[in-house]
């Protein structure tokens, strides 16, 4: 019984350490970027999550129970061949894309639609171009 | 010494306590004072924390104290109130520490000491994860409604059109009455901004325009509701839009994007129901002895389901929606007895006098068929005997004595009610597909089909009338991205649709009945036979070509836009129609009996429909420079080409320019006067309009935007332009025969000798032959009186080049968001109108005495030549300046709201474009010359206008299951209008003593108002408040210019007398608009994927009745008689979509429930 206590807390005083040190999230409005920059926006809206290298180790990622995706990989998983559709589909928020066990990642095409007005083509070329440099940040 | 201690304490516990919101508390407290809390904060290291800050809490009071430690870590509360006391101490890089309960006792001092740990590390993150809530670079001033929030919010009638009211500056429009339509007989259009026309407001679906080309308004179909609101993503209201790619209509754009499906799939179904039995009677129902509720039913069901067709590629997206209207329609008919159809079937052969007015007329035993055949569609004439001057015999069939008669034995009346259907449904699909991620492209079908009861007969369902008003549209878009930088967006579009009012089989009505009957006046009682087919066939078919480019380009600071804008319209107009069945009026029950026609009207078009083309290009390139990184500069021009509009058939015929630039010489043939064979419609159009436009968006704080813009914006004519100048002799003629008529004949059929109708066909053909061969006018003193040519009606255009109307608005906002999901926002708005279209009646005339009813001449015409003429011309305008208060709350602790306020004030000579009225009692023609005469309050100028909308989620979280079902997921969400009263005029009676009057002419004919007599009296006045009304205005503070009782100027004909009366436009204010609703729904989660959501939407959820603007016709001071019923309230009204459709029948004013449920997934 002794034992069980102590193990208890033990792991108690772990978990408690973890949550101690676990960032707080402060969900805010997208900021202004360049619609022409992929980095810019990757930077302004993705990094936080899935890290300024696209490896999902962004500040933010240690708060969610599934971890952000490796971005850096997408191409190697896919026979070598960056899914850009995916990824296109994924940013305009058509993929229930989990963590925590439900729809974490904001539905982009919402958001820049909001922020383009009713410039269709403009939300399309920020989530085409953000796609682009995802696709740069590709490890062989 | 004792008192100067007290009152240092007093002084000391003074300022303490002004020193915290307590205070005052605390105040009250000082005299018990007489502990104290003392000690000292250290870290774990026992080294001293200096600025720690301690706070205690008086448990019992709930009273708290401040102190900062010094170098020492000390801190002390002397004077404390004795008792228990919480303290917490917080401090830089420490941990928060408390003491529950530390006690201090009266007059001791009690020693606390804290030991600080370290704190641990935390981070906090910032994820940007929803859309900015102030946008700091857009020059417009633009509202967004996601899809969802629009379904949470109650809407009346489920209308597309409806988001747009939430809108900075919208005006929702209830100046019409409750069950007219809006876009119907009382007030046009169903939203208005900033002081411009609701007629240049743009809805864009996809990029495809659905105004109705013929009036610009919001294009209803069977419901005259603007249905698929299901089918819509997000709504997007753009006014003071200063970027050039939008604004093609000045006053706002209202863009929506319909749903596309995803990798999963995704839909919903939907009921809604509301049956009578749910419905609050009407003010007035109630308030009128005997008057109940009407009947009616509505189901509004739907569903959508969007998914992938190819993962990743490829996706559908489909929408179908059906709304079913059931109204039945009560009318009170008044019907020829059986024995008065034997009595008129011997008479005719025989012929006799009228006794009302002394004629003798002649006998007809060819119309004897005729009358057999009429009396056949009559129902069952049983009813209540009703006595009418002329009739000679009573009900029991005993004889009239008494010259004239007044049996009671000819016309019995009762009620019908005839069941009314109306029903539509819109089918939406849409593909996406994603080519790759430089192409995407998109299609998108709609139909939307119906079938509307435009007109039910109380007498025979032969007589009904119907629309099915199918559109069918196609939009796609294709998106190609160049480069990072650049990207074109092409847009095509289409649609067709066909609004066409008649009976469902024209020819057989026709066959049955060839005429409308009508009675004129209290002597000819009987209900009209033949329905309303003198105006059928009516409406247009629309064709609309839509191709639309936008090409972006990014170069360092720099966003440039170029774009074409173009729309090619065709509109075959079918409302040439109208007399030509013909309508005859009796006007004594004589005149029924022996057959005779008072007038018979009827017209002869060249053709039943006319096509008319136009064609409008617009260019735009624009220019966003990001002057510095909180600066952005817009720049941009665009311009409009909007054509002539064309008749390929070249049958438009018109005066060569306007009515006062015409020779008016009589002797001048009418085919020199009348241009015929024209092709296009004015003289000329300009080539383009140029509109400059810029603005400035300026980020003063991190949180807050300067906004200020200027922009020039071109405005449209509807496409009804066409119906008047095209209505022109010689492609349509129009004549009168009867009794009145200038044709002659006398027999009321076609076919039958001496007929009204056949003579109207006589006088066409002599028309056609005279104006072919020159013949003159019956005016000339040359002319040949049995070959002249009869005064004509026309319409004329404007001289030279049309002066296109346009507008110009300017702006200065101030946008600040507040945390994180709030933002305010102040703007001034100021807007002019120029050149805006008006029409008066520039022939008109009057016989009452020479300088009597200025500006008209009197005895005749100015040109005799033509009857009356309707000058459309250009040169109206307006001026509004509006300061507009906008705060936005986005969802936070289950919350979002959104609330406007708009002071205004707008002015000017004719509004809302000149067509179609705003307003129940809006005047759009003015007194011919007396334009300026009209300035005044806008019919929408509206001082205080305040809207909200509010969704919250109730915060009940229970956790146990069973308890969760019934307490969790419930949601409360509504809206609310108030605006300040509609403005109005007070009219004289119109002049009527001795068959004179104003003839061939029209315009406001003003009352006078009495200095020092208050306007407005909200007490029943005896004898002068009609029972079941509410009287609003007082009858004394206004002076008809003729008296109503003789029809004559108030103290005789003269010059001095008979002048319109001093009374300025819309000088008056009807009551406020107060408007309520509320959505209550539950949610019941079925599955991870899968809720239904069942609740209620409360429309007036007050029940308060909204009152319709007074009758407004002045009557004389001191004589009661004349002022009966003037300025009573006598209808309600409402948002201008309900329920219950727009123009059905049906009230959608009094306090409505609708059950809804929906299964979402």
């Amino acid at each position: 019984m002794l034992l069980r206590l102590i193990l208890f807390s033990l792991a108690t005083a772990v978990l408690w350490a973890q949550t101690e040190n676990q960032p707080v999230i402060h969900k805010t409005p997208a900021g202004r970027t360049s619609a022409s920059s992929g980095k810019e926006m990757y930077r302004s809206y993705c990094a936080a999550c899935h890290g300024n290298n696209g490896k999902g180790d962004g500040p933010a990622s240690a708060a969610l129970k599934s971890s952000p995706s490796d971005l850096t990989v997408l191409a190697r998983r896919n026979a070598g061949k960056f899914p850009e559709l995916r990824v296109f589909t994924a940013i305009n928020g058509d993929l229930l894309v989990t963590a925590h066990g439900s729809k974490d990642m904001p539905t982009w095409g919402a958001v820049f639609r909001q922020m383009q007005g009713s410039d269709v083509a403009g939300v399309k070329l920020r989530i085409r171009n953000l796609t682009k440099y995802i696709e740069s940040l590709q490890v062989d | 010494m004792k008192h100067t201690i007290a009152f240092l304490r007093l002084a000391a516990v003074f300022w303490a306590a002004l020193a915290t919101p307590l205070g005052s508390i605390l105040l009250w407290a000082q005299g018990e004072t007489t502990s104290a809390i003392t000690g000292q904060v250290s870290d774990t290291s026992a080294h001293a924390v200096d600025r720690a800050t301690v706070t205690i809490t008086h448990r019992e009071t709930g009273l708290k104290r401040q102190a900062q430690t010094d170098e020492a870590g000390r801190f002390a509360f002397p004077q404390l109130r004795p008792g228990a006391y919480s303290m917490r101490v917080q401090a830089s890089g420490f941990d928060e520490q408390v003491s529950a309960s530390v006690s201090a006792g009266l007059g001791e001092t009690q020693t606390v000491n804290f030991a600080l740990r370290v704190a641990a590390v935390k981070q906090d993150i910032t994820v940007s994860g929803e859309a900015p809530l102030i946008n700091v670079e857009s020059p417009n001033t633009t509202t967004t409604l996601s899809g969802h929030s629009i379904q949470d919010l109650p809407n009346p009638g489920g209308d597309l059109t409806y988001p747009a009211q939430f809108a900075p500056g919208a005006l929702i429009n209830t100046a019409g009455s409750s069950n007219d339509f809006v876009g119907g007989q009382n007030g046009y259009g169903n939203v208005q901004f900033n002081g411009l026309p609701a007629l240049s407001n743009a809805y864009i679906v996809d990029g495809l325009e659905t105004n109705d080309p013929l009036t610009n308004l919001n294009s209803g179909l069977a419901t005259n509701l603007v249905l698929g609101l299901n089918s819509i993503e997000e709504v997007t209201v753009n006014t003071t839009s200063y970027a050039v790619d939008q604004g093609r209509y000045g006053a706002s754009q209202i863009n929506y994007i319909t749903k596309s499906g995803t990798n999963t799939f995704h839909g919903n179904m939907y009921e809604l129901w509301n049956g009578s039995r749910l419905n609050a009677a009407n003010f007035f129902t109630n308030a009128t002895a005997g008057g109940h509720k009407p009947r009616s039913n509505v189901n509004h069901f739907g569903g959508s389901l969007g998914g992938p067709i190819v993962r990743d590629k490829l996706f559908f997206f489909g929408d179908f929606e059906q709304m079913r209207i059931a109204l039945p329609i009560v009318n009170t008919v008044t019907l020829p007895s059986a024995a008065y159809q034997n009595y008129v079937l011997q008479q005719l052969p025989k012929g006799g006098i009228d006794p009302i007015t002394g004629s003798s007329y002649p006998a007809a035993p060819a119309l004897v068929p005729f009358y057999q055949k009429m009396f056949s569609l009559y129902p069952n004439t049983a009813g209540t005997p009703l006595p009418v001057l002329g009739c000679p015999f009573n009900a029991d069939n005993s004889p009239v004595t008494g010259v004239p008669s007044n049996g009671n034995g000819c016309a019995n009346r009762r009620t019908t009610s005839q069941s009314s259907s109306d029903h539509e449904q819109v089918v939406t699909t849409r593909i996406d597909h994603n080519i790759n991620v430089n192409n995407m492209v998109w299609y998108r079908f709609q139909s939307d089909t119906g079938l509307q009861a435009a007109y039910t007969d109380p007498l025979n369902p032969l007589f009904n009338a119907a629309s099915s008003q199918p559109l069918y549209s196609f939009a796609s878009g294709y998106t190609h991205i160049f480069n990072q930088n650049l990207v074109n967006y092409f847009n095509p579009a289409f649609s067709w649709y066909e609004s066409l009012f008649g009976p469902a089989d024209a020819g057989k009505t026709l066959a049955a009945f060839p005429i409308v009957l009508q009675g004129v006046g209290s002597n000819a009682p009987f209900t009209t036979m033949g329905g309303l087919d003198y105006n059928w066939v009516q409406g247009r078919r629309a064709t609309r070509f839509q191709l639309n480019d936008n090409l972006a380009l990014t170069a360092g600071r720099h966003q440039f836009k170029l774009g074409v804008s173009s729309r090619r319209l065709r509109i075959n107009d079918y409302d040439f129609s109208t007399y030509d069945t013909p309508l005859v009026n009796y006007a004594t029950l004589a005149q029924f009996t022996y057959g005779v026609a008072s007038t018979a009207t009827k017209a002869f078009p060249v053709a039943a429909s006319q096509p008319f083309n136009y064609l409008n290009v617009d260019l735009f390139a624009q220019d966003s420079v990001k002057l510095s990184s909180k600066l952005t500069w817009t720049l941009g021009v665009r311009t409009a080409t909007n054509t002539n509009p064309m008749s390929p058939h070249g049958l438009i015929a018109s005066l060569p320019g306007s009515f006062d630039a015409a020779s008016h010489n009589p002797d001048q043939p009418l085919n020199q006067a009348i241009v015929t064979g024209r092709k296009v419609l004015f003289a000329s159009t300009p080539l383009v309009q140029l509109q400059p436009r810029t603005a400035i968006a300026w980020q003063l704080a991190p949180k807050t935007v300067l906004r200020s813009g200027f922009g020039v914006f071109s405005d449209l004519l509807p496409g009804s332009i066409v119906d008047s100048i095209a209505a022109n002799p010689p492609y349509i003629n129009t004549f009168q025969g009867g009794l009145l008529g200038q044709a002659g004949g006398l027999a009321i059929a076609p076919g039958v000798p001496d007929s009204a109708v056949d003579a109207t066909v006589a006088a066409n053909q002599a028309f056609l032959n005279g104006f072919q061969r020159g013949a003159l006018s019956c005016a000339s003193a040359s002319s040949e009186p049995k070959t002249c040519l009869p005064p004509v009606a026309l319409t004329a255009i404007p001289d030279g080049q049309l002066r296109a109307p346009y507008f110009l608005q300017w702006s200065l906002a101030l946008e600040r968001q507040l945390g994180n999901t709030g933002t305010l926002r102040a703007q001034y708005v100021g807007t002019r109108a120029v050149n805006q279209p008006y029409s008066t009646q520039v022939n008109g005339y009057q016989t009452v005495c020479a300088g009597c009813l200025s500006p008209f001449p009197y005895g005749a015409p100015t040109d005799p030549r033509f009857a009356s003429v309707t000058q459309f011309t250009t040169g109206a305008n307006s001026h509004y300046s509006g300061l507009q208060l906008t705060a936005e709350k986005r969802i936070g602790h289950g919350l979002q709201a959104r609330a406007n306020y708009t002071w205004s004030h707008c002015l000017d000579t004719v509004s809302n474009g000149g067509f179609l009225s705003f307003s129940a009692m809006g005047i759009i023609s003015p007194l011919p010359g007396m334009l300026n005469r009209q300035y005044g309050n806008c019919d929408y100028d509206i001082r205080h206008n305040f809207n909200a909308s509010y969704v919250y989620e109730l915060p009940v979280h229970a956790s146990n299951r069973t308890l969760a079902k019934v307490v969790n997921g419930w949601q409360l969400s509504g809206t609310f209008f108030f605006h300040s009263g509609v403005p109005f005029s007070v009219m004289s009676a119109p002049y009527s003593a001795n068959g004179n009057g104003i003839v061939q002419g029209g315009g406001p004919q003003f009352a006078s108002v009495r200095q020092g007599v208050p306007l407005y009296l909200h007490s029943p006045i005896p004898g002068v408040t009609q029972p079941g009304t509410i009287q609003w205005l007082n009858p004394d503070a206004f002076v008809s210019t003729v008296d109503s009782s003789t029809g004559a100027c108030a103290g005789g004909d003269s010059p001095a007398n008979c002048q319109f009366g001093n009374l300025g436009r819309n000088s008056l204010r009807g009551p406020d608009f107060v408007w309520s609703d509320l959505y209550v729904t539950k949610q019941f989660r079925l599955g991870e994927r899968l809720s239904l959501r069942v609740g209620g939407q409360f429309f007036n959820l007050l029940n308060h009745p909204n009152f319709g603007l007074p009758t407004a016709i002045a009557g004389i001071p001191g004589k009661p008689e004349t002022q009966v019923g003037f300025g009573a309230l006598t209808y309600t009204t409402s948002p201008p979509t309900g329920l219950l459709g727009v123009g059905l029948g049906g009230d959608n004013a009094p306090r409505m429930i609708a059950f809804q449920m929906r299964l979402e997934f």
